[in-house]
């Protein structure tokens, strides 16, 4: 449904907004061009105002529940009251995607609220892959997942990151939903090589693409990027977007943005460049195939 | 190598407890290196729940200052940390916490006015359901009404303080005007969400008395006698009405008839 926009008029946006609760009204109010909506599914999964604030949005745009709370990484196994929660709520939102993240929340039935990294291992691959089999038979669709940012990796990961997540898509045949930003992030603090991560992604699973700020810390004589979804788009991200559009095609791309939310055109600003980027790019592609 | 179950105990306990001695061991020293990560994880995992218990408590936050919240929470998080990711969930012992926290001895009033956020938090959240059926109800033989057993609706708290937390409360709402509440007075609140949003209303003890026995499940009849034993003048007719407006009640059944001997 999201990549059929050609029949679409000429001011519709291609890249989707993450939906904040601050511009719902503005939403609602000035009904934008935007070609869908995601939100956090965490914040709806109480029966109350906030879901209908939701509904009232998914009337007039498609929206793609974005779930941080699987954690398919935890090795006790994936929280299934919640994975059932995250149904109910799609029976009720018939959402165009579901997603979650490569990553793990839950120890001890504490959840620590932050997408911790794993080792990427045999044993870790099973855990994950059995936890995405058993929410995509739950939820009766494709899940996407996403690949984390990462300040820290483990001295056991016998795995790159991309190879892990192109051996679930083979085991599950999950989506990948890839955060530019978080490789951009993820490769900056554990001194990898973003381009080549990106290469080395499945292109053909990619179903999404995600965009954000982060910042940068420099304590202890040392640069640290944090990802914290509080700031513009930076432009390393744009320029590995524009390489990710060149591999994948126009996927659907959506703008987070959660600390210091800005006003609502300031993410329909990012939207559009970001729309601007793919058009040059799917246009250059062809001329490149064309010559 | 820890196995991945232990890995993640570990990683647990240095980001709950600060104990890093077992996942140190773990984490490649290469990019920003073991000890800076783990302190990057650390932190976000405090100021996000810092800042989730925030939302749900900002009078107490006004009250005790950002800083000792801040301390509070630490503490809080660290002894009784988050179930679930629904984070609008998260806080419900942290009132109970409060109390027996020593550093809040000199403010006794804080854990009161925390329940009371606690109480608009559930209201906030709270499942819609569908409005009292009024005529049912004023069908019913009046020879039936003491039987009758209330089902409240889901948003509705009832809570009971030895101080005025609903004054409290209201002189911290921006815009803060510059006062003092004077802190003698108990307090018998009716929380529950409005078509505006979250609210609470101050009821008299016995209307207060009536509604924590309807809400507690025990029959008209039983919870009327209560309220006029502690007030003759309590006007029966008159808070079915208001109870019945505010859609604090949304259902009834009867009770089985007492058996006579």
């Amino acid at each position: 449904m999201m990549r059929d926009t050609n029949n679409a008029g000429p001011d519709l946006l291609r890249t989707g907004i993450g939906l904040r609760g601050p511009h719902v009204a503005t939403i609602l109010a000035e009904r934008p061009t935007v070609s869908f909506f995601e939100v956090h599914a965490e914040n709806y999964m109480d029966r109350g105002p906030a879901l209908d604030a939701l509904l009232a949005v998914r009337r007039d745009y498609p929206v793609s529940l974005h779930a941080v709370g699987l954690s398919l990484g935890s090795a006790e196994g994936i929280d299934r009251e919640h994975l059932a929660r995250l149904k109910a709520l799609a029976d009720v939102v018939e959402p165009a995607l579901v997603s979650d993240h490569l990553s793990w929340s839950v120890s001890g039935g504490a959840y620590l609220n932050d997408l911790l990294p794993l080792p990427y291992t045999e044993e870790a691959l099973a855990v994950v892959a059995r936890a995405i089999a058993q929410a995509q038979d739950t939820l009766k669709r494709r899940l996407l997942i996403e690949n984390p940012s990462s300040y820290l990796r483990f001295r056991s990961s016998t795995m790159h990151e991309a190879d892990f997540l192109a051996e679930l898509v083979r085991r599950t045949d999950c989506a990948l939903l890839v955060d530019v930003n978080n490789i951009i992030v993820s490769a900056h603090n554990l001194a990898l090589d973003p381009s080549a991560w990106l290469d080395r992604l499945p292109a053909k699973a990619v179903a999404e693409i995600h965009l954000a700020g982060h910042h940068r810390s420099d304590a202890d004589g040392k640069t640290v990027l944090i990802d914290d979804h509080g700031a513009r788009v930076a432009p390393a991200v744009w320029y590995l977007y524009a390489r990710a559009i060149e591999r994948f095609g126009p996927v659907p791309t959506l703008i987070e943005w959660d600390s210091n939310l800005p006003s609502f055109s300031v993410l329909i600003d990012e939207a559009r460049k970001a729309d601007r980027i793919t058009r040059n790019t799917v246009a250059e592609a062809r001329y490149a195939r064309a010559a | 190598m820890l196995a991945l179950l232990e890995l993640q105990g570990a990683l647990r306990d240095a980001l709950l407890d600060g104990n890093t001695k077992r996942i140190l061991r773990e984490v490649d020293e290469r990019g920003v290196g073991a000890v800076g990560a783990l302190a990057i994880y650390r932190n976000h995992v405090r100021i996000s729940l810092t800042a989730a218990l925030r939302t749900t408590f900002p009078v107490v936050c006004r009250l005790v200052d950002e800083r000792f919240f801040a301390f509070a929470a630490h503490a809080y998080i660290q002894a009784n940390p988050p179930a679930g990711p629904c984070l609008a969930e998260y806080g419900s012992s942290f009132p109970d916490f409060l109390t027996s926290f020593a550093p809040c001895r000199g403010l006794p009033y804080v854990a009161d006015v925390a329940r009371l956020e606690w109480a608009l938090n559930l209201a906030q959240i709270a499942p819609h359901v569908p409005r009292l059926d009024h005529p049912a109800l004023a069908a019913l033989p009046s020879v039936a009404m003491p039987r009758v057993v209330f089902t409240f609706n889901p948003s509705v708290r009832l809570l009971a303080s030895a101080y005025p937390v609903d004054r409290i409360w209201r002189a911290n709402q921006e815009p803060v005007q510059a006062g003092v509440v004077e802190l003698g007075g108990a307090s018998r609140l009716q929380i529950h969400r409005a078509a505006s949003g979250p609210t609470f209303k101050s009821l008299g003890p016995a209307e207060f008395l009536f509604s924590q026995a309807l809400h507690l499940g025990l029959p008209l009849g039983e919870a009327a006698e209560g309220a006029l034993a502690a007030d003759p003048m309590f006007d029966l007719a008159f808070e079915l009405r208001r109870m019945i407006q505010d859609d604090v009640i949304s259902g009834f059944t009867l009770a089985e008839k007492e058996k006579t001997p």
